[in-house]
């Protein structure tokens, strides 16, 4: 039964239908146990009734996840019961079904939006998407460094050389360097001086290319993954091929 | 589906009522009479010794679902901790090799007993403070009085409890297991691996 409902919960090939109805019965609980965030008066009880039966239907997903977790780790481990409620996703899992249950502050009632991580256990275009940023991560993390690095020494030269009326403090000048950077730009706050004027142009033009940069990265990625993917697929295919001939 | 396998998840689900059932009627059992126990989870350590730690999971479930929607309030989920824990150290350390060691039950009720009387005290802390039974609040307010510390009191009042669910488990468990036939039980056996390997088999 056990292995009856790994297969169920770790259909990532899409071969099992019951595991495909599955995975959307799971992505459309855990969207529906949001719904009443999208209302400022939530408190009424058709509210409370939805959040409180989306939260056993997840809670009881963490627990099927719980008990095959040893096959997950494939050494048939004891250990891997002990270990399961402290691995990252079952965390985010917990943290996304605490507030529902009144045990943590009002204050932490966004941790309910963690609920759409199943989205990215469940969803394989999400896994998909976390496989290119997972292949990726260096080179978009390099490039994160760069506007990293820019918005910060454009944000400390704009906070020097220009008046305290329009940079008070450090955090607004950091806040204007990322809103010019990502080419936002509220108008909030701007530069008078000639310098910062300069500092505002380089700005607008390093922002399209630094923005455009990671857009492109992840989207040569996602095309390499769609490419392999086909590739594989062509491949099982024509072993399935030869294999009846 | 062929109709062996059909009868073995027959067995196994049997099984797992069978847990359900011992959970919910022990469970009212010491409610009606107003027993110093709990005993909602001595289903949950027959599954987890008879079949295998992950039936007494879902079988713990169940069990704290009950509770939480027909009898307490929704957040008493959260006491599932306490039933997981009782799944897993019992299902897990009472296997030898394949097969159930009876001389490590003793151990495993004394780290189920100090488990749960943690667990127990921290989530009525983090709950509000205070018990959830009226021999656990009478034995809380006593302590309490005796100048110990609010959560040791929290602690030793669950643990007061905790040791006659123990103490039940202990006569129960070896009892049913003896009793099914042995068809009924699935022995799984758990490579016990050191520290290490876990958490190597973990980043891979």
């Amino acid at each position: 039964m056990r292995r009856y409902i790994y297969g169920l919960l770790h259909n990532d090939d899409a071969q099992r239908r019951d595991g495909v109805c599955y995975d959307w019965f799971i992505m459309i609980v855990a969207i529906i146990s949001i719904v009443p965030m999208m209302f400022r008066d939530n408190s009424a009880p058709i509210f409370k009734t939805v959040e409180s039966v989306t939260v056993y239907i997840l809670f009881f997903d963490y627990v099927l996840r719980w008990m095959t977790y040893d096959m997950r780790m494939k050494n048939n481990s004891a250990w891997a019961f002990f270990i399961y409620p402290f691995t990252p996703l079952a965390l985010m899992d917990i943290a996304g079904l605490l507030p529902t249950l009144g045990l943590l502050p009002p204050s932490f009632m966004i941790l309910r939006i963690l609920r759409l991580v199943k989205l990215l256990q469940y969803s394989k275009s999400c896994r998909r998407v976390i496989n290119v940023f997972r292949k990726q991560g260096r080179t978009l993390a390099s490039v994160m460094l760069i506007a990293v690095a820019y918005i910060f020494i454009s944000a400390l030269v704009m906070f020097v050389y220009e008046p305290a009326d329009n940079f008070p403090t450090f955090f607004d000048a950091i806040y204007w360097a990322t809103t010019a950077l990502t080419t936002v730009g509220y108008g909030d706050i701007y530069p008078t001086s000639d310098i910062g004027h300069v500092i505002s142009m380089v700005s607008s033009f390093f922002g399209i290319a630094i923005i455009a940069m990671p857009a492109g990265i992840v989207t040569a990625g996602f095309m390499e993954e769609l490419d392999s993917e086909e590739k594989e697929k062509k491949r099982e295919k024509e072993k399935e091929g030869g294999g009846h001939e | 589906m062929n109709d062996e396998k059909k009868r073995e998840l027959i067995k196994y689900l049997s099984v797992m009522l069978l847990g359900i059932a011992l959970n919910i009627g022990f469970y009212w059992t010491a409610h009606i009479l107003k027993l110093p126990m709990w005993l909602d989870t001595v289903g949950t350590a027959a599954a987890a010794v008879v079949l295998e730690p992950a039936a007494g999971l879902v079988i713990g479930y169940i069990t704290n679902l009950f509770e939480s929607s027909a009898v307490y309030m929704s957040d008493t989920i959260v006491y599932y901790a306490i039933t997981a824990s009782c799944a897993i150290i019992f299902g897990v350390m009472l296997r030898k090799k394949g097969k159930i060691s009876w001389k490590r039950l003793p151990t495993a009720a004394l780290v189920y007993l100090v488990v749960s009387s943690v667990l127990s005290a921290t989530i009525s802390v983090w709950r509000g403070g205070l018990p959830t039974s009226e021999w656990e609040l009478m034995i809380y307010k006593k302590v309490v009085s005796a100048g110990v510390p609010e959560y040791f009191a929290l602690t030793f009042s669950a643990g007061a409890l905790k040791l006659a669910d123990t103490a039940v488990m202990c006569f129960v468990t070896p009892l049913l297991y003896k009793v099914l036939p042995q068809s009924m039980k699935n022995v799984v056996h758990f490579s016990f691996v050191t520290w290490k390997s876990p958490f190597k088999s973990c980043e891979k």
